[in-house]
């Protein structure tokens, strides 16, 4: 066998695995694309997410400062009335209590205070004049000041060729409740938070979506720089947040609003989220599985190749089978065509020299007996006995092949009849031995006639032939029924059986005694088996109760179906 | 008397031959060793009184050699013995009912030969009356 050579299942197993590779790495790439363009798309939604988020605060920057431009440019044109010219602390009395600011002052462009009103701050303004003067205006962090904290704004005003900045302070609770208002919309977010934070990080205002006040809010929200506009932060339970950042104008404020990134995103998350990979990974799943099935299909269809070839070879074997067993058959034909002619030969070509030589020698000796020497007439004897006993071994064998070779016949044969024929043939034996021949009722039994006479001689002329020199030979032959089967036995007082060879004596030309001693063929017991197997039976020998051997035949019931003891009981009638 | 011996082994015919001799036929023999040289005999020369015929002959068998023997009107009254190692019925019915007078099978060796040479002088020569046999000439005269 060539060393290269691949089973055709091995080779279709290989393609199987080959195929089933490449679709899975086609399908690993299909599938990695599509995970990377979900998961790009899903984190540019959250990004998107999150600046919406963040402009949110921008928005609110804008909304506040333009509030605050239209608030403080009204006060800008009042102030432009009302403090042009010399300004009175009684005046600025006045309107600190009209406006319900805590004081109010009015500095000139350089920051020199002009006029206060009453409790006015020696630094009022200090930190917001210059950025008026350069803005218009401007807005403090949370000032401490005796009493209560307020917030400090500056509003620049023109006055003939110059202008003048005017200070107001305001409590900080005025400043939340406008801011909170401000802030509200900023959360709608379950969770979200927004302050307004000064420039010392102080909290001006906070609202909570769903919380009535807010937390405070964390350090990284206070502290962080104006410049760190958004972020993530973890939350006191350990909850990612998002926060943006905005810079109020005008102001050194900032708009800090924080979410839990949980329910920012929860517009791109929950099942949003999760189902694209869930049929991302089903198809994944359903891909192996797919690959898995092309693998086995691939296989199994090797197999099925295989099991083809196999198939084929056995059929082959079976087609060769069936050709030696018609060859077997034939053969079988011939033999039994040869044995035929075996017979016809025995009969006809070798009994016709057999006939010349038998012919010939009692001829010399009838007539030239006493004419030649004493041993010409014993050879002549030697030559008619071996002429004789040639003759009964092709009678023998005649008999023989006629057993295989005739077609049974099935009767009810009555073996007592039977029994009386075979006494008839076997007289000239019977008076010669002087022998006795007895027998028991013998039952109907159902074969073939001929075989079943020639089976009952050969074994009664067996059972006198066997016998000691001076005893008189006593065959006898009974039967019994055994059930399903009847038994014939032949006893005899001959010389018995050694155990040993009681199989073997059925042989073909077994004997156990010399012809001088025993004549016979050694094919007698042979036909009597042959007769019995025919019938479906069985026979053996056995020695006897009492000397002697029995010869025991089993008919089964098979054969022997309509059996009857007819004469069990002849003494009934 | 004539007797023709229709028999194709030589060591058969001469057994017969002897066995024939030994019971005194020995003057009336004639031979033919296969069934066209006996047909030829039979045709051809004075009819015999008895024909002892073997039925397993070469070229033309015992069988045709009967057959035509009975459809010949100058043979068709000839007394035939058949004389064969056959023990078949089927040879045995044809014979008879082809009208062969007598069927008998060979015996085996000398003594036993002689016994039917013996009994078929008792009973063909010595006991029974057989009809004249017609000679050829004449069936052509009366033809």
């Amino acid at each position: 066998m060539s060393g290269d050579y691949q089973h055709p299942a091995e080779r279709q197993r290989r393609r199987g695995n080959a195929l089933a590779l490449a679709f899975l790495a086609i399908a690993a790439i299909g599938l990695g694309v599509g995970a990377w363009q979900l998961a790009r798309s899903q984190s540019h939604d959250r990004a998107d997410l999150r600046s919406r988020y963040s402009s949110r605060a921008t928005v609110a920057t804008a909304l506040i400062d333009s509030l605050f431009r239209l608030a403080y440019t009204q006060q800008g044109q009042q102030a432009a009335q009302r403090f042009s010219g010399h300004v009175t602390r009684k005046g600025l009395a006045a309107y600190a209590k009209r406006n319900q600011v805590s004081y109010a002052a009015v500095l000139s462009q350089t920051g020199q205070l002009i006029a206060a009103s009453p409790g006015t701050p020696p630094d009022a303004g200090k930190t917001v004049a210059a950025r008026a003067v350069a803005k218009g205006l401007a807005v403090s962090d949370l000032l401490r000041r005796p009493g209560a904290p307020v917030i400090e704004s500056a509003v620049r005003y023109p006055v003939a060729k110059h202008v003048r900045i005017l200070v107001t302070a305001s409590p900080q609770k005025v400043y939340t409740a406008f801011l909170n208002g401000s802030l509200r919309p900023l959360v709608p977010v379950e969770g979200g938070d927004a302050y307004m934070i000064d420039g010392r990080g102080m909290v001006l205002a906070g609202v909570s979506a769903n919380r009535k006040r807010p937390p405070t809010p964390s350090a990284k929200l206070v502290k962080g720089s104006a410049t760190d506009r958004s972020g993530f932060f973890d939350g006191r339970e350990g909850e990612q947040n998002y926060f943006a950042r905005a810079q109020q104008p005008q102001t050194p404020w900032r708009i800090v609003i924080s979410a839990p990134t949980r329910s920012l995103y929860r517009p791109a998350s929950g099942v949003s989220r999760w189902l694209p990979w869930v049929v991302i990974g089903l198809l994944g799943a359903a891909l192996l599985a797919i690959a898995g099935l092309v693998r086995r299909a691939l296989a199994a269809s090797g197999e099925i190749a295989v099991a083809n070839e196999r198939l084929e070879s056995s059929q082959a074997r079976l087609r060769e089978t069936n050709v030696e067993l018609l060859q077997a058959n034939t053969e079988l034909q011939r033999s039994n065509a040869e044995l035929e002619q075996f017979a016809y030969v025995a009969s006809h070509d070798l009994s016709a020299p057999l006939r010349a030589v038998a012919g010939f020698s009692q001829l010399l000796a009838v007539r030239y007996r006493g004419r030649l020497d004493a041993n010409a007439d014993q050879f002549i004897d030697h030559m008619q006995e071996g002429v004789d006993r040639m003759q009964r071994i092709i009678d023998d064998l005649l008999a023989y092949s006629r057993v295989e070779r005739t077609a049974l016949t099935p009767e009810d044969v009555e073996l007592d009849t039977v029994l009386e024929e075979v006494q008839r043939v076997l007289k000239p034996e019977i008076a010669e031995r002087d022998a006795t021949i007895t027998s028991d009722p013998l039952p109907v039994v159902r074969g073939d006639r001929g075989q079943l006479a020639q089976l009952l001689q050969n074994l009664v002329a067996n059972g006198m032939k066997f016998c000691a020199p001076g005893v008189t030979p006593h065959v006898h032959v009974s039967a019994e029924s055994r059930g399903a089967s009847w038994r014939v036995m032949v006893t005899d007082n001959g010389i018995g059986i050694d155990p040993d060879h009681a199989t073997r004596v059925f042989e073909m030309f077994h004997r156990l005694h010399s012809a001088d001693e025993y004549p016979g063929t050694g094919i007698g017991l042979a036909i009597c088996k042959k007769i019995v197997e025919r019938h479906g039976g069985e026979i053996k020998i056995e020695p006897g109760p009492e000397g002697g051997s029995v010869v025991t035949v089993d008919l089964p019931s098979g054969v022997a179906r309509k059996l009857r003891l007819e004469h069990q009981e002849p003494a009934a009638t | 008397m004539r007797i023709l011996v229709v028999e194709d082994l030589g060591a058969d015919a001469l057994l017969f031959r002897e066995a024939l001799r030994d019971a005194g036929l020995a003057q009336s023999l004639s031979f033919a060793t296969d069934g066209a040289e006996a047909l030829d005999k039979l045709r051809n020369e004075p009819a015999p009184d008895l024909l002892l015929l073997d039925l397993d002959l070469p070229r033309v068998s015992g069988r045709e050699v009967l057959d035509g023997v009975r459809r010949d009107p100058r043979l068709r009254m000839l007394p035939v013995v058949i004389i064969t190692t056959s023990p078949s019925p089927d040879d045995i019915h044809f014979a008879y009912e082809h009208h062969a007078n007598a069927y008998m099978r060979k015996p085996n060796g000398y003594l036993a030969l002689s016994g039917v040479a013996e009994a078929i002088r008792d009973f063909w020569i010595r006991t029974a009356i057989l009809p004249q046999p017609v000679h050829p000439q004449a069936r052509l005269a009366n033809g």
